[in-house]
């Protein structure tokens, strides 16, 4: 009787793998084909200038502020030196208990305004509100709602037409904001939103609020995590574009229509990753009001942020992640699958269920199950040899595509020694990273199961920590 | 079992033979194609830089002579120098753009580009150059070959905005609006602007035309593009204007009102305005824009209309909208505030001390 229970486990096993390895596959490809026409894209300019044209849409960076001392000035005023015609950085200080209001104050002659905001805003109480006289700046006072009320302030706030969401500790590139809203000029009656590309930032040189040169850090945990960035951006989420299925834009950069944010109600704040929610919720939205939209990946557009460099911060902050993945397909389940939902409904959703949901749960099933039954003989050995060969091939095979799509793509690294250490870090993330993080998913799933809503801490050390090597 | 997992082994060793090359194939490709590329860029980098000098220090010059210099160029050179032009004739305005456009007729850039119109690859690069180098092109050319895409029609309409032909205004106009159901870029739009921002304005007469015939997209962005043109044209050339304040698109009243805000004052069509229909449409951005345009036109009449318009904003969005368009008015400060409006007014009025009254109805009115 074991002996076909384990067969049949080793079947569905079988059948997931190729399952999940196959969607990959097909989603990494179209990201290739996909990338090679934005990089042809942006070779090839129109006489277009939307830094002169009063048809370039203004915009509104939002910036939530908790606890950013160490970083909010040096952010703030790289904010306030983009190449983009028309916006306003709107800083949500979001009860900061340290001196990030007053860092903000000193550094850029804030002056309050001697009246409060007479248009009711669905956040926490606003105290005040302070705006620079030579900076389109303003800051908002609040007092403390989260992440997701914040942005709500901000967005409830601006009357610009379209915002971006940015976190403080993030650098923008100078020409990032004219980047990814390209899409928006492309096609202005039907965009919605567009999602650039998250960078890494430690161990690059950034002065004056610029990334002046980049290098790749020395550290093996913020190697990894640089790489499986390459994979998630220029493989995953431009496939998904392509595909009409993006469902993350990520709350480090992300540019929305204000207007039909505001109508389906803002940020949610029951959520922890209320970035995947809103763009989640935005799709039903339009795919209920049957009108025509589009949400895009902008693979050029980038902004660079501090990863984690130690294991308990980093696992927190996938734990995080993974809770609010699961917390996103619970509110909407009842769009997937439905084809009323178009390839939302029909792939994207089944997509993240099965394959980014599930599949670091069976796979930290299996990093268990298996060496039980291999002890207990139940396992056929070369079988089982075979196998870990093939899935570390595919692991690896997954890995190489993210590194080549930077190499044909927008290259950032460009020394050749950078690529090489990003293809050994292919190879060691399977070897013991991947089956840590199916620990910290799984850690993530009872956590979400208890209703664990806590953030964790990540320490901010500022951009000045690392400094790059030397020009080779 | 047994045999099923023979064959599972099989399938297993069957895929590490393909993946194995395939993986090592992606690596070397990898750091192959990463070697390549840095080395290239840097040759690249070199050659720009010491073209990107000589080039300036000519522009320069009395006598930049680009022909003679050009002649003693490499390919490679010549093929870097199309490349910077561009972006130089983007940045570069006055005499020394006008330098630059010499320097591009050197390269044959002008006579290329002239020539791949008709190849469907290269078209749009063609009307690039055509355009950066301010080079004009027969309309009928442009029509026949460059009309297959929104985005090439925006280019070939681009090209025809430094025309001298005398219809160049009205064709660049049709090519961009094609048969009116696709709507345009922000590209698109822009040219429109800039065919009908002079002593012409072809758009107006087109519209006033075929308005009740367009995508109602394409009607909010002609609505659009005309509210900010300079347009030389009666209150009766606007009257067909009128029709769209009852349209049942939100978005087609919102941006008659925006018209109407920079071109209403025109006596004669101010006198058939419904201004009391405005104020009581059934969005609030119709009623806001009509308050906007009430203090645009700055008259005790309008001044009048505003005080109407207390007594009917309901919600806080309009009360604010209100009281913004009261400090624009130019006697907005006579009319007494009221109670209810007094948090409205000392927040417009902390706002104008503080930050300046951002113009940004440029960007709203194309975005909303």
């Amino acid at each position: 009787m074991i002996g076909p229970l384990v067969n049949s486990v080793t079947i569905f096993f079988i059948l997931y793998f190729l399952l999940i390895n196959g969607t990959y596959l097909v989603v990494h490809v179209f990201g290739l084909v996909f990338l090679h026409k934005s990089v042809k894209e942006k070779k090839i300019r129109s006489a277009y200038e939307p830094k002169a044209s009063p048809f370039t849409p203004g915009m509104a960076i939002l910036v939530p502020a908790y606890n950013e001392a160490p970083v909010i000035v040096s952010s703030i005023r790289s904010l306030l030196n983009l190449e983009y015609p028309d916006y306003e950085v709107v800083v949500v200080n979001d009860g900061s208990t340290d001196d990030t209001l007053e860092r903000l104050q000193t550094a850029f002659d804030l002056e309050k305004l001697d009246a409060s905001y007479p248009v009711d805003l669905p956040s926490e109480k606003v105290r005040a509100i302070y705006a620079a006289s030579e900076a389109d700046l303003v800051v908002l006072d609040k007092e403390n709602g989260g992440k997701a009320d914040a942005l709500n302030a901000g967005l409830f706030f601006t009357d610009e037409p379209l915002f971006c969401a940015v976190d403080a500790d993030t650098v923008i590139e100078r020409g990032a904001l004219l980047d990814i809203v390209r899409p928006f000029l492309r096609d202005p009656e039907r965009m919605i939103a567009t999602g650039g590309t998250v960078r890494v930032a430690n161990g690059c040189s950034i002065q004056n609020g610029a990334v002046t040169a980049v290098r790749l850090s020395r550290s093996w945990l913020v190697g990894l995590q640089t790489m499986e960035y390459l994979r998630a951006f220029y493989a995953g989420r431009l496939g998904l574009s392509r595909l009409q299925s993006l469902l993350i834009i990520s709350g480090a950069f992300g540019v929305f229509r204000t207007e039909p944010v505001r109508r389906i109600g803002g940020y949610s704040t029951e959520t922890i990753t209320e970035d995947m929610e809103l763009v989640v919720r935005l799709h039903r939205y339009y795919m209920e009001s049957g009108r025509e939209y589009r949400v895009e990946f902008i693979p050029d557009a980038v902004v660079w942020t501090e990863v984690p460099e130690s294991l308990d911060v980093l696992g927190r902050q996938r734990g995080r992640w993974y809770r609010g993945l699961l917390e996103s397909l619970t509110l909407h389940r009842d769009m997937i699958g439905r084809r009323k939902y178009g390839t939302i409904g029909v792939f994207a959703l089944p997509f993240f269920f099965f394959i980014e949901a599930l599949g670091p749960l069976l796979e930290g099933i299996g990093y268990v199950l298996v060496p039980i039954l291999f002890l207990l003989g139940l396992i056929n050995m070369p079988f089982f040899v075979l196998f870990f060969v093939v899935a570390i091939g595919l692991g690896v095979l997954m890995s190489w595509l993210g590194v080549l799509s930077e190499v044909v793509g927008f290259r950032r690294y460009k020394r050749p020694r950078d690529i090489a250490s990003l293809l050994g870090y292919g190879i060691l993330e399977n070897f013991l990273f991947r089956q840590w993080k199916a620990l910290v998913s799984w850690r993530g799933f009872i956590q979400y199961l208890r209703g664990d809503v806590s953030w964790g801490e990540m320490t901010r050390v500022g951009f000045d920590a690392e400094r790059a090597e030397q020009n080779d | 079992m047994i045999d099923s997992l023979s064959s599972a082994e099989l399938l297993l060793i069957g895929t590490i033979i393909v993946l194995t090359p395939l993986i090592f194939f992606i690596g070397l490709v990898t750091v192959g194609l990463s070697i390549r590329k840095r080395r290239v860029e840097r040759r690249r980098e070199d050659l720009q830089q010491h073209l990107s000098q000589e080039l300036f220090s000519k522009l320069f010059s009395d006598d930049p002579n680009w022909e003679k210099w050009v002649k003693a160029c490499s390919a490679q050179e010549r093929r870097a120098l199309r490349r910077l032009l561009p972006e130089y004739l983007r940045l570069i305005r006055g005499a020394q753009y006008d330098q630059l456009c010499e320097l591009g007729v050197a390269l044959d850039m002008e006579t290329d580009a002239k020539r791949k119109l008709a190849r469907r690859s290269d078209r749009f690069r063609a009307l690039t150059w055509l355009a950066l180098l301010g080079k004009s092109v027969d309309p009928a050319r442009l029509e026949k070959h460059c009309t297959d895409t929104p985005t090439l029609r925006a280019a070939a309409a681009r090209v025809l905005i430094d025309s001298d032909h005398p219809e160049a205004a009205l064709q660049g106009t049709k090519i961009l609006l094609g048969d009116g159901t696709g709507p345009l870029s922000a590209f698109g739009l822009d040219v429109l602007h800039q065919l009908n921002n002079g002593a012409e304005n072809p758009l107006l007469s087109i519209a006033a035309d075929h308005a009740q015939d367009w995508d109602r997209r394409v009607l909010v962005q002609v609505l659009t593009v005309l509210r900010f043109c300079h347009l030389n044209a009666s209150g009766e050339q606007l009257g067909w204007i009128l029709p769209l304040l009852e349209h049942d698109s939100i978005r087609v009243r919102l941006a008659s009102v925006g018209l109407l805000k920079r071109h209403g004052w025109r006596p004669t069509l101010r006198a058939q305005l419904d201004i009391e229909m405005l104020l009581a449409d059934s969005d609030s951005r119709v009623r806001i824009g009509t308050f906007m345009a009430l203090a645009s036109w700055g008259d005790a009449t309008a001044l009048r209309w505003l005080l109407w318009g207390q007594l009917i904003a309901k919600t806080q969005r309009e009360r604010l909208g209100h009281s913004r368009a009261l400090a624009v008015h130019p006697q907005g400060k006579q009319l007494p505030v009221s109670p209810t409006f007094e948090q409205y007014d000392r927040w417009v009025q902390a706002e104008l001390s503080i930050r300046k009254q951002r113009q940004r109805h440029w960007g709203v009115a194309t975005w909303t």
